[in-house]
């Protein structure tokens, strides 16, 4: 276990806390067991892409509190696509967590950089290599078929539609920008509506044949 | 629960609320104040956020989310509340308090505006 986890976890009404990575997943933890290493990985994710949302309204932003009933969830950004995750006790001092981190980010950086160089560490979880080099994407998805995904996706979301769209678009091309299955897949698991997932796959089929016989 | 609109212009009242955005839930504007010509992209990005936040939620089987707190050093918080209809964000000036604002959004959101000096 990691002294400066340790520290934080040390403070009342905190029950866990672990470092987030957004290509290495949880890099350190110190959660009670009861906290499976997937589902702190899935909350960790799921916060990066809240907090990312939240810059585009915030920029700037550091910090992200979610006030459940039974929990209190506080993430603040160590660094560039590290999360320092906190899970407390709902009627936890916040002001006095945030000092504690405060003092503890020198420390959290240290940790956060070795975990991001892959050194083994204390209490880390065994984590999947990081993403592929990304590869050009204009040769497996065209300006075109790019714009009619984004238009069958706004007929589905709405207004979010160019915000999702983006971030799948990326992390698909971070991964090497496989097939365009894999984005429709991936688009589909985020509108998270079955219904609304098999419509919108219906209209990004024909817009896709559509923008690819105009270049056909 | 309040009509969203509705609790857009009690939220903007509450001391501490410098600007207000609510929307619905597919992301459109549903109400702004004080919020700027940024609303409509700020309005997508609290669904978003709101969005994200049920996937924490689902993942530990957290029954409710109460409130959802963004902070910048230095700067404006930026206090969501789910809401049935959408989301509503409440952008709070420095030094007043995040979490007796999120408490006083909650009361407003279930129609006690009695309370909300409780």
């Amino acid at each position: 276990m990691t002294q400066v986890l340790a520290d934080i976890k040390s403070v009342g009404g905190v029950v866990g806390c672990f470092l987030y990575d957004n290509k290495g997943g949880v890099v350190a933890s110190d959660a009670p067991t009861l906290f499976k290493p997937a589902k702190l990985a899935e909350v960790g994710r799921a916060l990066a892409k809240t907090m990312k949302a939240g810059a585009m309204a915030l920029p700037d932003s550091t910090d992200i509190s979610l006030y459940f009933e039974e929990i209190l969830i506080v993430a603040r950004e160590i660094r560039r696509g590290t999360l320092l995750v906190v899970l407390c006790d709902p009627a936890m001092n916040v002001n006095l967590l945030s000092m504690s981190i405060n003092l503890a980010m020198e420390e959290l950086g240290e940790l956060a950089e070795r975990g991001g160089s892959q050194t083994a560490l204390p209490g880390a979880i065994a984590q999947s290599p990081p993403a592929a080099a990304p590869a050009p994407v204009a040769a497996k998805l065209g300006e075109e078929s790019e714009r009619a995904l984004l238009a069958a996706l706004a007929k589905i979301v709405g207004p979010m539609a160019s915000i999702i769209f983006k971030d799948c678009f990326e992390a698909w091309n971070a991964k090497g920008g496989g097939d365009v299955p894999t984005l429709l897949a991936e688009l589909r698991r985020e509108i998270g509506d079955e219904e609304k997932g098999a419509r919108f796959a219906a209209l990004a089929g024909q817009a896709l044949e559509r923008a690819e016989g105009r270049h056909g | 629960m309040v009509e969203l609109a509705k609790l857009a212009e009690s939220a903007r009242a509450l001391p501490g609320v410098k600007a207000v955005v609510a929307a619905s839930s597919d992301g459109s504007l549903v109400a702004a104040i004080d919020a700027g010509d940024a609303a409509e992209a700020v309005a997508s990005c609290l669904t978003l956020m709101l969005m994200h936040a049920a996937s924490v939620e689902a993942a530990l089987g957290c029954r409710k989310l109460v409130a959802l707190r963004l902070s910048a050093k230095g700067r404006e918080d930026l206090i969501l509340l789910r809401h049935e209809a959408g989301g509503l964000g409440v952008v709070k000036t420095a030094g007043a308090s995040g979490t007796a604002l999120a408490a006083k959004l909650k009361v407003l959101a279930n129609g006690q505006n009695d309370k909300v000096g409780e």
